[in-house]
C-alpha cells in the first residue's frame, strides 16, 4: 500500500467516526442527524435494492424503507462502525420481502432499462443477460459499482469486505460479464 | 447479433446499461411521510436513558495522525529488496538477465539496505526520510527517521522502530522512543513500509523489464535494467558477478515520488533479537485491535492540559471545536471534521492521548463538559472545559491560559448553547 492509500485509509477512519458521532447523535434524538446518514447510504441502499429488484423506482421505494427499519431498530445496532453494513443488511430483507409481498416474478433481463439506439440496444440486452446469469452477491457488487460509479471505499463500507475482496469478486464478475458479451457476438470488449 | 467493430470498455458498457446519476434522497420529504414513526423513536429515546453523545475516538485518531504520516511515509519505500542467492550466472555478466535478478529474489532469505525518499501527498504535504531495513525469513525490521511536513508549516521529524513477524499473523510493534510511545498488533498488524517487501517481489514480476547494459554506477560496473509498471518506473543496477541488485531507485510517474535503496548486503548474520517484539515496560502501549491503551504510571490533569496545549497549537493557537463533548449539532461536527484535516502534528507535543485517556478515565458523574471551541490559547478569561472530581463539591476549570479554578457550581461560566 502506497502512502495516497494510507491517506485514503485515514480519510475512511475519519469518516467512520464521524458516522459514529452522527449515529450517537441520532441516539440522542437528533434526527437531523439521521438524515445526514441517509444522505451518505443513499446511492449504496439504491443500488442493492436494485441489484435484487431490478427496477429503479422499487429500489428507491425499498432505501426509503430501509431508512424507516432501521431508524426503528437502530438502538439494536452493536457496531457503529458497521452501520453501513448492516443498513445493506436490512435492505437486502426489505426488498426480498417486497418480492414476496408483490409476487413479482422479477426477471432482471427484462426489466433493466433499456436505452435508444440499435447497437446500444443490443449492447444493453446482452450486458442485461450477462448480469442475469450473475449471482446475487455478484450482481449486487456490479451494480454498486457501476450504479452511481461508486469507489472501492463506499462499497468496502456496505459490504464489510475488504477492498481487495471487492476487488478480486469485481474482477471474476466483470470476467464472466465479458465472456457472456464474447460469447454473444460482442468482440473487442475491454475488461 | 452484430460483431462490434470498435473496442469498448465493459464498464462503460454496463454503466450504460444499469447506471443512474445524482440520485438524491429527499429527507423532508421521508420525514413527512414517516412522521409518526419518528415521533416514536424521539419518545423511546426519551425514555430509554440514552443521551448525550459519547467520548468518540476521533481525537484519537488525530493524535494518531502523526504516526499514521510517518509510517505511511516508510511505506513508500516500496522497493524493498529481498536477500538474493547467488544462482549461478557467467563471470564476465554478459549472460545476466532479469529472469536471474528475479530468481534470485525469490530464493533469498536475508537482506539487509538503507533507504532514503521523498514524496508529495494531499495538496501540500511532503514527506522525507531515511532508514535501514533488515528481512529476515519471515521478519522485517525498519529502524527509520521520517519527516512530514504540510504546506509552509513547521516539518517535524520523528524516529520509529517497527518489526513484524508474518509467520504470526502479521505481529507488529512500532516503536516511537521520543515519545516512549508503542503501537501493538497482537494479529493482523499493519505496517505497510514492511509489507512492502512482497509489494516489491509483485511490482517486478509485473514490471515490463529492458536491460540497458553495461553502465557506471557508485564507482563499479553493474548491468542497469528498467522497469515500468502503470505507474511505477524502477531502475536496477545488478552485480555483473552475482546477479544481485547494488542500487535500486523508484520513481513515480506522476509527481514527487521517489525511493532510493542502496547499501544493499546479502545473507548477512542477523540475531533474532533484532526482531524481538518484546515491548519496554516504561512505553504507553496502544493495542491497534482493541485501542486499549495501557499507560504505566498515573493519569493526572496534567496530562489533559498538556493534550489541550498541543492540540491549540495543532490548530494555529486555537482550541478545538470538540474534545471528547463540546457543542452539538451537524454544523460543530462538520467544522470539528475539518479540523481534523488541517492540524498538524507538534513538536515536543509529549505522548499523544494522555489527555484523552485521563479524560475516557473519569467517573460518569464527573459532569465532563467542553466549551473550549474558538478560545485562544492564553486566554485567561475564557474556559475551556470543566469537571468534578470524586466527592468534591466544586468544579475544575480549565482556562485559555491553561490555568485550573475550582468552582462552585452556582459560578461556572454561562455558555448560550449549554443554556439552550
Amino acid at each position: 500500500m502506497d502512502a495516497d492509500q494510507q491517506v485514503r485509509k485515514l480519510a475512511n477512519r475519519v469518516t467512520k467516526a464521524l458516522e459514529t458521532e452522527l449515529l450517537d447523535l441520532v441516539l440522542s434524538g437528533d434526527i437531523a442527524s439521521f438524515g445526514k446518514l441517509c444522505d451518505r447510504y443513499y446511492n449504496s441502499i439504491v443500488a442493492i435494492a436494485y441489484s435484487v429488484l431490478t427496477d429503479h423506482h422499487l429500489a428507491e421505494d425499498a432505501a426509503q424503507e430501509t431508512f424507516l427499519r432501521a431508524l426503528k431498530n437502530l438502538k439494536k445496532l452493536k457496531s457503529k462502525d458497521k452501520f453501513g453494513s448492516w443498513l445493506a443488511r436490512i435492505c437486502r430483507n426489505v426488498a426480498k420481502d417486497m418480492i414476496k409481498k408483490e409476487l413479482r416474478g422479477i426477471d432482471i433481463e427484462n426489466l433493466l432499462p433499456l436505452t435508444d439506439g440499435g447497437n446500444d440496444e443490443h449492447e444493453n440486452q446482452a450486458v442485461k443477460q450477462a448480469m442475469g446469469r450473475l449471482s446475487l452477491s455478484e450482481r449486487e457488487l456490479i451494480v454498486l459499482r457501476y450504479y452511481n460509479s461508486m469507489s472501492h471505499e463506499q462499497m468496502s463500507s456496505v459490504l464489510g469486505l475488504s477492498k481487495a475482496a471487492i476487488n478480486n469478486r469485481l474482477v471474476r464478475s466483470r470476467k464472466k460479464i465479458a465472456k457472456h458479451l464474447q460469447n454473444n457476438g460482442f468482440a473487442g470488449i475491454e475488461l | 447479433m452484430n460483431q462490434q467493430n470498435n473496442k469498448k470498455p465493459l464498464g462503460e458498457l454496463i454503466s450504460r446499461a444499469v447506471g443512474r446519476e445524482n440520485l438524491k434522497f429527499d429527507f423532508s420529504k421521508w420525514k413527512v411521510q414517516n412522521q409518526k414513526e419518528i415521533q416514536d423513536f424521539q419518545v423511546q429515546i426519551k425514555h430509554s436513558g440514552i443521551n448525550n453523545p459519547v467520548l468518540t475516538n476521533i481525537w484519537r485518531m488525530i493524535m494518531n495522525k502523526t504516526m499514521t504520516k510517518l509510517a505511511a511515509a516508510a511505506a513508500i519505500i516500496a522497493i524493498v529488496v529481498v536477500g538474493m542467492y547467488y544462482l549461478g550466472v557467467s563471470p564476465d555478466g554478459a549472460g545476466v538477465v532479469w529472469a536471474d535478478v528475479l530468481r534470485n529474489m525469490e530464493a533469498s532469505q536475508t537482506v539487509t539496505f538503507t533507504f532514503e525518499w521523498e514524496k508529495e501527498f494531499e495538496e501540500s504535504g511532503y514527506w522525507w526520510g531515511e532508514g535501514t531495513i533488515l528481512v529476515k525469513g519471515p521478519y522485517r525490521r525498519t529502524d527509520a527517521t521520517s519527516g512530514i511536513r504540510y504546506g509552509d508549516g513547521p516539518p517535524h521529524e520523528d524516529a520509529t522502530v517497527e518489526i513484524m513477524d508474518l509467520s504470526r499473523q502479521n505481529r507488529f510493534v512500532e516503536l516511537h522512543p521520543s515519545q516512549k510511545l508503542a503501537y501493538y498488533a497482537p494479529d493482523h498488524g499493519g505496517s505497510d513500509t514492511l509489507l512492502t517487501y512482497d509489494g516489491l517481489k509483485k511490482n517486478f514480476r509485473d514490471g515490463t523489464e529492458e536491460c540497458l547494459g553495461e553502465v557506471e554506477i557508485d564507482g563499479r560496473q553493474a548491468i542497469c535494467f528498467r522497469l515500468s509498471t502503470d505507474d511505477k518506473e524502477f531502475t536496477v543496477w545488478a552485480d555483473p558477478d552475482t546477479a544481485l541488485p547494488i542500487r535500486i531507485e523508484r520513481t513515480a510517474k506522476e509527481g514527487i515520488d521517489k525511493t532510493v535503496l542502496s547499501n544493499i548486503a546479502f545473507d548477512v548474520e542477523l540475531s533474532d533479537e533484532l526482531f524481538d517484539m518484546t515491548l519496554p515496560e516504561d512505553y504507553c502501549v496502544m493495542n491497534m485491535a482493541t485501542e486499549e491503551f495501557k499507560v504505566p504510571f498515573e493519569l493526572t490533569e496534567a496530562h489533559l492540559v498538556e493534550e489541550l496545549t498541543t492540540t491549540a497549537r495543532g490548530l494555529g493557537g486555537t482550541f478545538p471545536t470538540r474534545f471528547g463533548r463540546g457543542r452539538p449539532g451537524e454544523e460543530a461536527l462538520e467544522k470539528y471534521f475539518a479540523e481534523t484535516r488541517r492540524a498538524v502534528p507538534v513538536e515536543g507535543g509529549g505522548t499523544p492521548m494522555l489527555g484523552t485517556e485521563f479524560l475516557k478515565r473519569l467517573p460518569e458523574d464527573s459532569d465532563w463538559q467542553y466549551v473550549g471551541e474558538d478560545v485562544k490559547l492564553g486566554d485567561a478569561k475564557k474556559p475551556v472545559c470543566w469537571w468534578k472530581t470524586p466527592g468534591s463539591k466544586t468544579y475544575r476549570v480549565i482556562y485559555g491560559d491553561l490555568s485550573i479554578r475550582d468552582i462552585e457550581p452556582g459560578d461556572l461560566p454561562k455558555i448560550p448553547w449549554l443554556e439552550e
